[in-house]
């Protein structure tokens, strides 16, 4: 076979051709004859390799979706590999056959005798040539619809016989081929550009257009099924019974009751404050207060010229108990409350009757030592995620020793001991409600919850609505120390994101517009709310002398909840009148 | 007058024959793999479609 290809060699040592990317190059036979070869080799691995990478992806999507692939289409994919085949084999034998010289058909005789119409005639089949192969460019890159290769497709097969294109220039009925190549252009240019599609009124749609709603489509199907499981799900935890209705329809005039009550004005002020002090003149003329007002005085300090007196939280974690007997001990209610209550006994030990103010008050006593700084149990420990308990020592908050007594009393009360470690963590308005029993009632207002993810977050007062954003103002504007004794939180910051960790770290936060640091997770108590200027002032229980001004936008932004009490002032008088009673 | 095709001319003839099938060889491969993924997509989307129907 190499002798025949030298021969041919030969016969035409070089020769203008048009090589298949349409380029004229100078080429010699058997290179053309090795291109052909190689290229076709080259150009079944790569459809081979494309095919490859495909059907992978189709085996893993058919594995993982359990879907599987018809049998039709995997004998069309079969089917295809064979024609592969076929092709490539009539490629090698059409070479071997023009190489042996022996293709008979391609010997034709020629009709013309006009020299210039030959020349006219091989210059149109040169053009017609050229633009096959840029048509065969166009269709290799697949830059085509599919409804436009059908076209062709029919169009060559039906129109033309396949062979046609191939047969001598002689035998070709150029016409033919050229309307027909018109006719390929004209569908190629005719339509839509890569990317689009023609609908059946023949309207043009972008290919991302149709994508992109399709995978909208199939988003919004897949959060919809995941809405429906967890309306599912929360159906079935709920199981609406009827008695579960009931219970619900309750649950709900209580609320509207509360709400209500809330709403409730208070019976005039002046007319209290007459009252309690009548009755803690009546009281202490009597001998029936625990404590004297000199022993007040010294263990709470005195309230005279509007001085409150020290209260600061130590290195135990119960902001909100420091920050309830702040907000107590701003309340008038406070010295009969302690001095009918409270008790120190000569032995240096106290009696503290909880409820206060109550006759059925159970009596919690206090010893020197429980008012000393403790152990720490956990010293060293590991705190947290990555810190250790680094306080040797547990210190009661510092100030006058009637304010230690209260803060041991309710942990004793709560724990069974005074263990200042259990008492770590908690809200103002249980220790208030501890303290003052049935006379007070809760009074929360509160922003912070989990949301769908089942996170905690804080988003703040300030984003209350409705009937809670209603009780939140009307809180802020009847706001009396008369009434009401209020602890606040500030917002929890966990470390979802840079600032929130930054926060986290620091250890305080500020709003926007405010000139004041807080302590994020940290207790406030409420001392007093200006109407007229619209500012409420709180106290950091780390130091409760320090006042912090703050106007009515700056709370609702800074704090997340209103943990409060409202005292039941009727009640109140009632218990205080029981007790003269009772000695009567 | 008898004119003959050259060795060149046919090899190029046989190269861009088999060039023309490769291509509609390609072409109609694609449309199979684009036809299997359609069918998955709309047994996928059938099966969600159930899906919700039973949640419903």
């Amino acid at each position: 076979m190499n002798e025949k290809i030298n021969k041919t060699e030969n016969v035409d040592k070089t020769e203008s051709v048009l090589s298949p990317d349409s380029l004229v190059v100078q080429k010699t036979s058997e290179q053309v004859r090795q291109d052909a070869l190689s290229e076709s080799e080259e150009m079944i691995a790569s459809l081979d390799q494309d095919s490859k990478i495909m059907i992978n992806d189709i085996e893993n999507r058919s594995k993982i979706s359990n879907l599987p692939i018809n049998e039709e289409d995997k004998a069309a994919l079969s089917q295809s590999d064979d024609d592969v085949t076929i092709a490539k084999n009539k490629l090698i034998t059409e070479i071997e056959a023009a190489t042996n010289g022996n293709e008979n058909n391609l010997e034709i005789n020629d009709n013309h005798n006009n020299e210039e119409a030959e020349s006219l005639q091989q210059e149109r089949y040169n053009n017609l040539i050229g633009r096959v192969l840029s048509l065969y460019n166009l269709i290799e890159t697949n830059e085509l619809d599919s409804e436009s290769y059908t076209e062709i497709e029919n169009l060559i097969t039906k129109e033309v016989d396949s062979n046609i294109v191939w047969k001598n220039i002689d035998e070709i009925d150029l016409d033919v081929v050229e309307k027909l190549v018109d006719t390929v252009f004209d569908i190629i240019n005719e339509p839509s550009q890569p990317g689009q599609i023609k609908e059946d009124n023949n309207k043009v749609i972008n290919i991302d257009t149709v994508e992109s709603e399709a995978t909208n489509e199939r988003e919004s199907i897949i959060t919809r099924i995941r809405m429906l499981e967890k309306r599912k799900k929360i159906i079935k935890e709920l199981k609406v019974t009827d008695i579960q209705l009931e219970l619900r329809i309750e649950y709900l005039k209580n609320k509207i009751a509360d709400f209500g009550e809330r709403r409730e004005k208070e019976i005039d002020v002046p007319l209290i404050t007459e009252a309690r002090e009548h009755l803690s003149q009546v009281l202490d003329d009597r001998g029936l207060m625990t404590m004297s007002k000199t022993e007040y005085e010294e263990f709470f300090g005195s309230t005279d010229f509007g001085i409150h007196s020290d209260l600061k939280q130590q290195n135990v974690g119960d902001c909100y108990a420091v920050a309830a007997i702040h907000a107590m001990r701003c309340s008038p209610n406070f010295e009969l409350l302690v001095r009918t209550s409270m008790k120190k006994n000569k032995d240096g030990t106290w009696d503290v009757k909880i409820p206060l103010l109550d006759k059925n008050g159970q009596t919690v006593n206090i010893t020197p030592e429980e008012l000393l700084p403790q152990r720490n149990e956990k010293f060293l420990q590991k705190k947290g995620k990555y810190s250790v308990d680094l306080r040797p020592k547990l210190r009661p908050a510092a100030g006058k020793e009637g304010f230690l007594v209260l803060e041991a009393a309710y942990i004793k009360l709560k724990f069974g001991e005074v263990d200042r470690l259990a008492a770590e963590g908690g809200q103002g308005e249980e220790f208030l409600k501890q303290l003052g029993g049935d006379s007070f009632k809760t009074y929360n207002i509160i922003s912070s919850r989990f949301n769908n993810e089942g996170e905690f977050e804080t988003p703040g007062l300030k984003t209350l609505s409705g009937e809670d954003g209603y009780l939140l103002d009307y809180f802020l504007e009847n706001f009396d120390p008369e009434t009401h004794m209020a602890t606040v939180n500030t917002k929890f910051f966990n470390e979802k994101n840079v600032v929130a960790s930054i926060i986290k770290k620091l250890g305080f936060y500020r709003e926007d517009g405010s000139s004041n640091f807080f302590v994020p997770g940290h207790a406030y108590s409420l001392s007093c709310v200006d109407k007229i200027n619209k500012t409420v002032t709180v106290n950091n229980p780390w130091n409760t002398t320090k006042k912090i001004e703050i106007p009515f936008d700056i709370f609702k932004n800074t704090f997340s909840d209103i943990r409060a009490i409202r005292i039941d002032n009727t009640k109140l008088l009632n218990s205080a009148s029981e007790i003269l009673s009772q000695a009567a | 007058m008898v004119s003959k095709m050259t060795p060149i001319e046919k090899y190029n003839q046989a190269w861009l024959k088999f060039k023309t099938q490769i291509a509609f060889i390609r072409k109609k491969r694609f449309e199979i793999f684009s036809r299997i993924l359609k069918k998955m997509d709309q047994q996928e989307l059938e099966g969600l479609r159930n899906e919700i129907k039973n949640h419903e």
